[in-house]
């Protein structure tokens, strides 16, 4: 009778659960996810930016390291085909393809416009919402702002040096002066933002920043050079101090937050500097000889720029401001003063590398220029764009033999449009 | 501590069992067959209006004590006769009751997918059932998916690998869902059980473990498994059951004069079969010492090479050798009216056919029947599984399989004609392969179940079962801090080692509770009324730890490296439901169902609430028990729903938390989620009938049905402006099904010395997308299309090409564009179409199986099963010739189409090249039974013996260009790509089986 009771007693509570209790049955936790209902709130404004940071030093390695397999900076030494087209410079735009879809902490085939698209997002996001949070309850809210809006302001102009075109948040389709502009007009609201917290160091890289926004502006591929834009980053330029340097910082505590050039380039063997930066002799572009790579058939060459996991990756410096107050010089035809800033910087403690003693032309100036961008900002994601934007021969050449694993190189000097976005976007 | 109880309350009454037994008042007797008067073992006889149920034992003998009337009446069934019923005389211990042969029997009780238990005659929807213990007897099947395979028509057991401890993916009446599992609900004794396939350490590269759960269980702990196939018998399983539900019945005692033990042993060997013949040989130009120019063309065969120098003492062992196999089980059974019990364990050790490839297991079934008063029973059954796995690497994951397929002739010997340390092999040689990693699984898991029936009123009846599923998951890989012999072969950080380990604890809770209300409205006319609540809770904990870089070697814990990662997480999936179902059933002759099951799920949209699932089901017996060409024959049809519930935060917006770069916590975008989500609903129409014919000597069961899947969750990419990443799962799409299932077996020879019986199976399944959205006719040029089937292969294909002579490459390729793909453009072109080239599943399935049993006791068996209709990618091929270019065709292209040379060439453009036939047959069991006389049985000091010598995989037949169209990733939904995977091995193996 005891266990009668028991059953009938379970029955019943079984009913009542079914009846009343059902939503709270239901009821699950997602313990590793933050939901969206509760991370836009004030409190979290500085999370939001610490994400948007964290987005974009993800992106920005992943970007560095594809623009440079795409160019003669480094070269494939690993054996997962679907990761060759980087070097070959042969990606398309279908679906599938590694650039578009990939995450940034991948090591072989690892993306780029995902995680730029994810890291502008996230600047974006936290802009709007820490806007529209109550100032009282915000702490920090204009710094806040303004290394949001210089994120911001840098997602935009890596795709527009890296992407034919792009969109952003399911709009129409933006060419790279379009990315240009929106980057420059974020780092001018950085600028502002920055001055009001007096934060300095935020507020100089939002303006070189937008020196770069317009340098790129000032020489678009294909199209005549303004000297408007010239002179306006030429401007922005001159106010960097000596010895500025804004870097973003990598932690080698997860793969997220890693320098993943270093694991990719010394640690799994995977990519190795190019032939074309080997024993330069020059300071700027040191490497060593490493061991086989992951192919077991290419010698790795590792870049000394970045030995550990850890090592932070300059985002805008004081040398970016000179070559680019050069680079305004020589379009103005002042060729004396633009070979005067290049040699200053080349000469400066610790390079010590002499002046130029070639011919004065603007021609060779030019290629002056381009040679002291691409030591100078080696492996910091700039010389992909020099490329295209100078229109500069690709080494090896378009239709070269691929050594080894087949294919030939292609032409491709700045990366599709992807159809992941294409086919999804409807304003496309 | 119930439990507990529980258990210690069964060990008293059986330590009284002697005292109970004492006393008795006896019925006994021989159970034959009457067209052969042979003694018919297993027969399950019962005391009608009681409990006790007894099982005849080798000679067909039975035997009651203890019963307190004059007069009883005696149920006498067994699986292929028609039941008898017989009054007998209490004390008559020479009973004789011939049992006359039935093809179909309409009164075998039903309990999967039923609303309480239900004879077959009642049943409007296909049920296949596997007698699994008569199976073991007869061909033993080392794992439960083996036991599966061709016994279902429609049930696709699709394996992988070949590796021991391996399991496989199963699939139901064709492709439901385009993005969620495909696996079959698991059910034991009526508690759900972990379903999970491909887990375990990623050894096939590119994101496939080998393990499955379904393997855990031992073969020879299941009394028979019931297998329903689709919506329409799985209404009342609710949302989760649109793939099919497989329930598993473990073994139970039945009343004895003394317990019966039974110990089981068996003893074998399996091998790769013929590997030199079918590992294709990589080619290179290899120059003699000191010669640069025309090198000749020399090809590689490693296994041969292995042979040599294993002969010659230089390598220590061939490379691959056969795999020892070995199997020692002991059960008790026995009880009384009041309680039956059924103790059961066996240690398993299996070697694969590389080093490190070994499968050892440990489990036990106990199982407690109970009836302590004419209303009520109970059974409790508690599994326990302690199990190690160590697994290869295969596939992506490198290993020897994949240096062996894709070694170089020219790194067999240096320019001083030494061998090298390669020795050929591309990444190292075996010895490497085997001594620098190694992948385990290591399974603790505990299955608990209870039912308790209560008959409260004549007409009122309940059922209550609560169980629980506990599997305790640790998933380790050890890459061994390497000698400096072998730092070449795995260079830079990686040759520092590193060791992972994952432990889940995957967590299914079970509460089940149905009453029915019987009620004969008139003579005619009967009601049964059901109303059942069901709810189940999966939890899923992980604790995953890593370690790279061990500072010196033969360190081998986490604890002993340099860098360490490590997270905790945990999933949670909850449904609740509620069904009822009125039967109403008319001179037992026709039968209809109507039912509604009302669900919600935890991983449903906020702006999704509850889901409704009917169904309606009828069964007419037009023809029982006559004689004739027609003896019995069910009509049946069944229409019902089921669903799919999505992943369970798919429906959520979430940000994912990381590590920023100044090692502070941050946030970036997750899931982008969807809060109209809502489960897939399969809606399915199935008829049939089950007829036997020919005065019994045939049966014939057959199934048409029409499925389809609405509101099927496309996993839709999120354009990355959107910021965040992956995919939507969105209920955009529909998929339909349709298909038969036949089952023809029949006896063809009965005589007194020789019985011949022959069972052929067949079924087919064409699958077709009807939806994918509103304004969307394909995912992708590769992806899902609509009007095609759901596993359709498209690929780019060479349709025109010349050959240069004087570079040997194709030129002026030209791939399939535009309708019909007869235009031609550039295989890089984004017009480029994607061209039909088949599906990657069999279309047709099905298996013939002949027994033969001479003078009753000798038993020779043989099963070729067959899938048809399917291709499969070879990138065994691929790679060898275009990633590597070591295949004839890279040296003598002028030898070859110039179609496919130019595919070769296409650098993974075009993919038509690899993609061949995948049809085989397989001889897939062979088996000769012996059953010993008693005397000879009682020499070796038992009751009962049965000796079977039992091989598996003998011979295939196929067209397939790889090395076994069974071999493939595991973890895959749809493609069915071969790259460096063990192949199914052959085996052999002997089984002893003897009661004491």
């Amino acid at each position: 009778m005891r266990t009668s009771r028991y059953l009938y007693q379970a029955i019943v509570g079984l009913l009542l659960l079914g009846s009343a209790g059902c939503e709270r049955l239901l009821e699950v936790q997602a313990p590793s996810q933050v939901q969206d209902d509760n991370l836009h709130k004030p409190s979290n404004a500085k999370l939001l930016v610490d994400g948007s940071r964290a987005a974009f030093g993800c992106a920005f390695q992943a970007y560095i390291n594809g623009a440079a397999l795409l160019t003669d900076e480094m070269e494939d030494t690993q054996l997962a085909a679907a990761a060759w087209p980087w070097d070959r410079r042969d990606w398309t735009s279908a679906v599938g393809s590694g650039y578009a879809e990939a995450t940034c902490t991948a090591f072989q085939t690892f993306g780029v416009y995902r995680p730029l698209q994810t890291a502008r997002f996230t600047a974006e996001d936290a802009i709007q919402s820490i806007t529209a949070f109550p100032d009282a309850e915000v702490t920090n809210k204009p710094q806040l702002l303004a290394e949001a809006n210089l994120l911001l302001g840098y997602g935009r102009i890596l795709l527009g040096e890296g992407f034919c075109s792009a969109a952003e948040d399911l709009g129409p389709e933006l060419f790279p002066q379009d990315f240009f502009a929106r980057a420059e007009s974020s780092f001018t609201e950085a600028m502002a933002q920055a001055q009001v917290a007096g934060a300095t160091a935020i507020g100089t890289a939002a303006r070189l920043g937008r020196a770069r926004a317009r340098l790129d502006l000032a020489r678009l591929p294909g199209q005549a050079v303004d000297l408007a834009q010239y002179g306006a980053a030429e401007t922005d330029a001159a106010l960097i101090a000596t010895g500025f340097t804004y870097n973003v910082p990598y932690n080698a505590a997860a793969f997220y937050s890693q320098n993943n050039i270093v694991q990719r380039n010394r640690l799994s063997l995977l990519y190795g500097v190019a032939p074309s930066y080997r024993n330069l002799g020059d300071p700027r572009v040191q490497v060593t000889k490493g061991p086989l790579g992951a192919d077991a058939v290419d010698t790795v060459w590792f870049a000394n720029k970045y030995p550990a996991l850890n090592t932070p990756i300059p985002l805008a410096t004081w040398r970016e401001a000179r070559l680019i107050i050069a680079e305004a010089e020589l379009a103005a035809g002042n060729v004396t003063t633009a070979i005067a800033t290049l040699d200053s910087l080349r000469g400066r403690a610790g390079v010590g590398l002499p002046p130029y003693s070639g011919a004065i032309d603007p021609d060779s100036v030019r290629a002056y220029l381009i040679t002291e961008r691409s030591r100078e900002l080696f492996l910091e994601g700039h010389h992909f764009w020099d490329i295209n934007r100078f229109n500069l021969p690709l080494n090896p050449p378009a239709g070269t033999p691929y050594p080894v694993k087949g294919g030939t190189y292609a032409d491709l000097r700045c990366l599709p449009l992807p159809d992941i976005e294409r086919l999804n976007n409807p304003n496309l | 501590m119930k439990l507990a109880r529980f258990f210690l309350l069964g060990a008293g009454v059986l330590a009284l069992l002697p005292a109970v037994l004492a006393g008795q008042q006896e019925v006994a007797g021989t159970i034959v067959d009457a067209g052969s008067n042979r003694p018919i073992a297993g027969v399950s006889v019962s005391v009608q209006g009681t409990t006790s149920t007894v099982r005849t034992d080798t000679r067909g003998q039975f035997r009651f004590a203890d019963l307190l009337e004059s007069q009883v009446t005696l149920r006498v069934a067994a699986l292929g006769y028609r039941p008898v019923t017989q009054a007998v005389s209490v004390g008559d211990t020479n009973i004789r009751i011939a049992l006359q042969q039935q093809a179909i029997n309409l009164e075998e009780v039903v309990v999967t997918g039923t609303a309480g238990d239900q004879e077959r005659r009642a049943v409007g929807n296909s049920a296949a059932t596997i007698q699994a213990a008569a199976i073991q007897n007869l061909a033993p099947a080392p794992d439960v998916s083996s036991l599966i395979n061709s016994r279902a028509p429609g049930v696709v057991v699709i394996p992988g690998t070949g590796q021991v401890g391996s399991g496989p993916r199963i699939r139901i009446r064709g492709m439901n869902s385009f993005s969620l599992s495909d696996q079959p609900l698991i059910y034991i004794d009526g508690v759900r059980v972990a379903n999970d396939v491909a887990t375990g350490v990623v050894v096939q590269g590119f994101g496939s473990g080998i393990a499955s759960r379904l393997n855990d269980i031992d073969p020879d702990m299941i009394e028979r498994i019931e297998i329903i196939r689709g919506p329409a018998a799985a209404t009342l399983y609710g949302t989760e059951a649109a793939n099919g539900v497989i329930q598993i019945f473990t073994k139970r005692g039945s009343v004895a004069e003394r317990p019966r033990i039974t110990f089981v042993m068996r003893q074998g060997t399996q091998w790769f079969m013929n590997p030199e013949g079918r590992l294709r040989e990589p080619i290179n130009r290899v120059c003699a010492p000191g010669q640069t120019t025309n090198c000749p063309l020399v090809t590689w065969n490693p296994v041969r090479q292995e042979d040599s120098l294993h002969a010659l003492g230089l390598v220590k062992r061939p490379l691959f050798t056969n795999g020892y196999t070995s199997g020692y089980g002991l059960n008790l059974a026995g009880g009384t009216p009041t309680v039956r019990y059924f103790a059961g364990g066996t240690f398993d050790r299996d070697l694969g056919i590389e080093p490190t490839n070994r499968y050892t297991r440990l489990s036990t079934t106990t199982t407690l029947n109970i009836t302590p008063g004419g209303r009520w029973d109970l059974q409790g059954t508690v599994g326990f599984l302690k199990s190690k796995l160590d697994e290869s690497f295969e596939a992506g994951a490198g290993g020897v399989w994949f240096s062996t397929l894709f070694g170089d002739p020219a790194l067999v010997h240096d320019t001083l004609g030494n061998l090298t340390p390669r020795r050929g092999f591309l990444f190292g040689p075996p010895e490497f392969q085997w001594g620098s990693r190694q992948a385990t699984q290591l399974i603790n898991r505990v299955t608990t179940t209870l039912t308790v029936n209560h008959r409260t009123l004549g007409w009122l009846t309940q059922r209550l079962t609560v169980g629980q599923d506990q599997t305790d998951e640790g998933s380790q890989q050890l890459n061994r801090f390497l000698p400096p012999e072998w730092v070449q072969f795995n260079p830079g950080t990686a040759a520092l080692g590193l060791k992972f380990d994952q432990r889940r604890t995957i967590s299914y809770l079970t509460l089940d509770y149905n009453a029915s209300a019987k009620a004969r409205v008139t003579q005619d006319f009967a009601s049964t009324s059901t109303f059942g609540a069901q709810y189940y809770r999966r939890r899923v904990d992980v604790v995953w730890a890593q370690g790279e870089q061990f500072p010196a070697p033969d360190l081998e814990t986490i604890a002993g490296t340099a860098v360490l990662r490590g997270f905790d997480d945990f999933v949670e999936n909850t449904t609740v439901g509620v069904f009822g179902q009125e039967q109403v059933a008319w001179r037992d002759k026709l039968y209809v169902t109507g039912a509604v099951r009302v669900d919600n799920n935890s991983a449903f949209g906020k702006n999704f609430d509850w889901v409704a699932y009917p169904k309606l089901s009828a069964s007419y017996v037009a023809a029982e028990g006559q004689s004739g060409a027609l003896n019995t024959l069910k009509l049946r049809a069944a229409y019902g729903q089921s669903g799919q519930q999505p992943e369970s935060f798919a429906a959520l917006r979430t940000w994912q938390p990381v590590t920023g770069g100044d090692g502070g916590p941050a946030v970036i975008p997750s899931s982008v989620g969807n809060p109209n989500l809502a489960p897939e609903r399969g809606t399915e129409l199935e008829v049939g009938f089950e007829a036997g014919l020919l005065d019994d000597r045939l049966s014939a069961d057959f199934t048409f049905y029409h499925a389809k899947t609405r509101d099927a969750i496309v996993q839709q990419s999120v354009a990355p402006s959107t910021g965040f990443p992956g995919i939507q799962f969105r209920n955009l799409g529909a998929i339909r099904n349709i298909g038969f299932e036949a089952q023809l077996g029949g006896t063809a020879v009965r005589t007194h010395d020789l019985n011949v019986r022959v069972d052929f199976s067949l079924s087919h399944n064409t699958n077709k997308v009807l939806d994918l959205g509103p304004g969307v006719d394909s995912t992708s040029t590769f992806g899902f299309k609509k009007g095609f089937p759901v596993d359709a292969i498209f690929a780019r294909k060479v349709i025109s090409a010349d050959y240069d002579a004087a570079t040997g490459r194709a030129i002026n390729v030209l791939c399939a564009s535009g309708p019909g793909g007869r235009t031609g453009v550039a295989c890089n072109s984004p017009a480029a179409s994607g061209v039909f080239l088949g599906v990657w599943d069999p279309t047709w399935e099905g298996s013939f199986s002949t027994t033969l049993t001479v003078w009753g006791r000798l038993r020779l068996y043989g099963l070729v099963d067959f899938k048809l209709g399917n291709k499969h990618f070879d990138n065994n091929l691929r790679a060898l010739c275009q990633v590597f270019r070591r295949c004839d065709a890279n040296f003598n292209p002028q030898n070859y189409d110039v179609l496919y040379i130019a595919e070769l060439q296409s650098n993974n453009l075009a993919q038509s090249w690899v993609i061949n036939k995948a049809s085989f047959a397989k001889l897939r069991e062979v088996s000769l039974s012996y059953a010993f006389p008693p005397q000879l049985a009682r020499r070796i000091g038992g009751d009962e013996a049965t000796l079977t010598l039992a091989a598996r995989n003998l011979h295939t037949w196929t067209n397939w260009t790889g090395m076994d169209p069974e071999a493939f990733f595991v973890t895959q939904l749809f493609t069915r790509l071969e790259q460096d995977n063990t192949p199914q091995l052959a085996s052999v193996q002997a089984r002893l089986n003897i009661t004491f």
